[in-house]
């Protein structure tokens, strides 16, 4: 509106020299510049719990043969750039009994976390919990993506074992343990 | 002019404020559960006859002593020997000791039998979980009797019930004779929630 204002003022004022040399037009160059900043974005869980279900053999006590591949996904995850990609993994400890357990027995069980779907390599971790509940340490896995990503991550519950080979495992309806994933963007 | 620029500028501001958010770290949380059941196993009795005294043979689950009587007094012949289970219990639990008949009685007797006996005490002592409890069978009435001890924490490994008759030891008072016949008494192991 302003620029047809200013060339109807333009033509009123000066139509003596429509026989004059013609005029360049006036411009203006505006730049718009903007950015964007590296960033990821973790979907959402389809559960926020695996469950591993019977944990024991109930002829002995020991830990059962874990049947097929528990797991979980994360749907609508996203980076924008490259980004790393971590998994942690704490031991499914029974959280109704307290103190250590005697000798042959574990409260604790350990297994490999498995992430798949955000590119390549796959990275795993795996608990390493002792008899009596505690994770002997801190460890993690993980690995690099080069290229903005945006995809469906599954995490998989697998080798799970006894901290020591052959223990029973202490009685309780609610072993827990906790997996981590964490989406870090490239900086 | 001067307006228009700042209505840009702020509307640049807004727009890139959520991608700074964004480049925290982003953590999803996963749990995983489980369960392991109470569970209890028991197995067979083992006894080592060779350790023993007076034990003739043990078959399964049943324990054939040589002779109950002694020659001379036909009173209780001493007699001992000791049994293991292997075991387990993954929680607090109970170990239960029962006499069927509190003592060795004479299969099928009836009636009196005056200046004879007809039933045999004996002590049994055992020990489990590292617990220790004992069962004294006196043979005054035929009625079961148990013994039970608690165990507050899972335990594995064998439970051991020493058994011992004294010489002389029945009924009808010590050293008096026994009604000749077989005798009998059944036990039970019980392993299960307190």
């Amino acid at each position: 509106m302003r620029n047809q204002l200013l060339t109807l003022a333009a033509a009123v004022l000066i139509p003596g020299l429509a026989f004059a040399s013609p005029v360049a037009p006036a411009t203006a160059t505006v730049t718009l510049t903007g950015s964007i900043g590296n960033a990821c974005h973790m979907g959402d869980l389809s559960s926020s719990q695996i469950s591993v279900g019977t944990l024991t053999n109930s002829s002995d006590g020991t830990l059962a043969a874990i049947s097929g591949s528990p797991n979980t996904t994360i749907t609508g995850s996203w980076c924008n750039v490259g980004s790393k990609i971590t998994i942690s993994a704490l031991p499914m400890v029974a959280q109704g009994y307290s103190g250590s357990p005697p000798s042959g027995f574990t409260k604790a069980v350990n297994y490999t976390a498995t992430e798949s779907g955000w590119g390549a390599p796959t990275p795993s971790d795996t608990s390493q919990g002792t008899t009596s509940g505690a994770d002997s340490g801190s460890h993690s896995g993980s690995a690099d993506v080069g290229t903005a990503e945006a995809n469906t991550i599954t995490v998989t519950l697998s080798n799970f074992t006894a901290p020591v080979s052959g223990s029973r495992l202490v009685a309780d309806n609610n072993y827990q343990g906790t997996i981590t994933v964490t989406l870090t963007a490239a900086s | 002019m001067r307006l228009t620029r700042t209505a840009l500028l702020a509307a640049v501001a807004l727009l890139a404020a959520p991608l700074a958010f964004a480049q925290v770290p982003q953590k999803a949380t996963i749990t995983a559960t489980g369960s392991a059941a109470q569970i209890c196993t028991l197995g067979a009795p083992q006894v080592n006859v060779g350790a023993a005294t007076n034990v003739q043979s043990v078959s399964g689950s049943t324990v054939m002593l040589s002779d109950l009587a002694d020659d001379n007094s036909f009173s209780t012949k001493a007699t001992d020997f000791t049994a293991t289970f292997a075991a387990m219990c993954n929680f607090n639990h109970k170990l239960t000791v029962s006499s069927d008949y509190n003592g060795l009685w004479l299969v099928g007797g009836i009636g009196t039998h005056p200046g004879f006996a007809d039933a045999v005490p004996y002590q049994a002592t055992f020990s489990w979980g590292g617990q220790n409890g004992s069962l004294t069978a006196t043979a005054a009435s035929e009625s079961e009797v148990d013994s039970p001890i608690d165990v507050n924490q899972p335990a594995a490994g064998n439970i051991v019930i020493h058994f011992e008759v004294d010489q002389g030891a029945t009924n009808g008072g010590n050293g008096v004779p026994l009604v000749a016949g077989t005798y009998q008494d059944i036990l039970f192991v019980t392993l299960g929630a307190q």
